[in-house]
């Protein structure tokens, strides 16, 4: 009695476990899409009120939900503050730190990274500009991630099961 | 040996063609081929006690 539950206990939690990797491939996914939109809502602040950057980040951070509106915060207390620090440092720095919770892979990232390297050193039009192809690039990002994330959630989720099967017969 | 190892050994040995197709199904070859040669290491790690037993018996057998 004791050994089937035990063996019906790792099979359930081995299935969860394959569900939950797939879930949590879908909450990138929104992940994704979510950033892409903050971004729009940089852009549109930058067209609209062509506020210097700090103001912008903090106009922008009450619309926004945790992790970006402690980023976006601090984005604007660091850049107000004008340290010695270059906008790209500050931009990394607050970034690594703010949004670790994301985990976000190495790819994305780097986009990340890229687009603070070129905002804080252009001029507002040419900053909407660069924003404007940071959101192309996010797109084709959120379309190859969807495109993976049927497959990825049904592999997860048959792994997860046979896996299972797999552990019990293993340990009977 | 009991009845129970045989039907051990085909169990895993039907769950590792099935998520080695599927793996190789979802272009992922090197996890299906991982996954193929961890069934086959597991499975002769159940048998290797009884060859050994096998040719232990044969030698004395033969008094070799």
């Amino acid at each position: 009695m004791q050994k089937l539950i035990g063996c019906i206990l790792i099979f359930l939690a081995s299935m969860g476990t394959g569900f939950l990797y797939a879930a949590d491939y879908q909450k990138y996914l929104e992940n994704l899409i979510y950033l892409q939109q903050l971004i729009y809502m940089l852009k549109g602040e930058m067209e609209y009120t062509r506020a210097p950057l700090g103001e912008l980040f903090g106009r922008v951070s009450v619309r926004v939900q945790e992790p970006y509106h402690s980023w976006l915060n601090r984005l604007e207390h660091e850049v107000e503050a004008r340290r010695e620090a270059s906008f790209p440092e500050i931009w990394n720095q607050c970034m690594e730190e703010e949004l670790a919770v994301l985990h976000l892979r190495a790819e994305h990232i780097i986009i990340l990274k890229e687009l603070g390297n070129s905002l804080g050193q252009m001029d507002t039009r040419t900053g909407t500009g660069t924003l404007h192809l940071y959101m192309n690039r996010m797109n084709l990002e959120i379309e190859k991630t969807r495109e993976a994330l049927s497959s990825k959630k049904r592999l997860s989720s048959c792994m997860g099961i046979l896996g299972g099967l797999f552990l019990v017969i293993v340990l009977i | 040996m009991t009845v129970n190892l045989i039907f051990k050994i085909a169990a895993v040995g039907i769950l590792v063609s099935i998520l080695s197709q599927v793996l190789k199904h979802s272009g992922r070859e090197e996890q299906a081929f991982l996954v193929s040669f961890a069934g086959l290491i597991l499975v002769l790690g159940w048998v290797l006690p009884y060859i050994y037993d096998l040719f232990l018996t044969i030698q004395r057998l033969f008094s070799l």
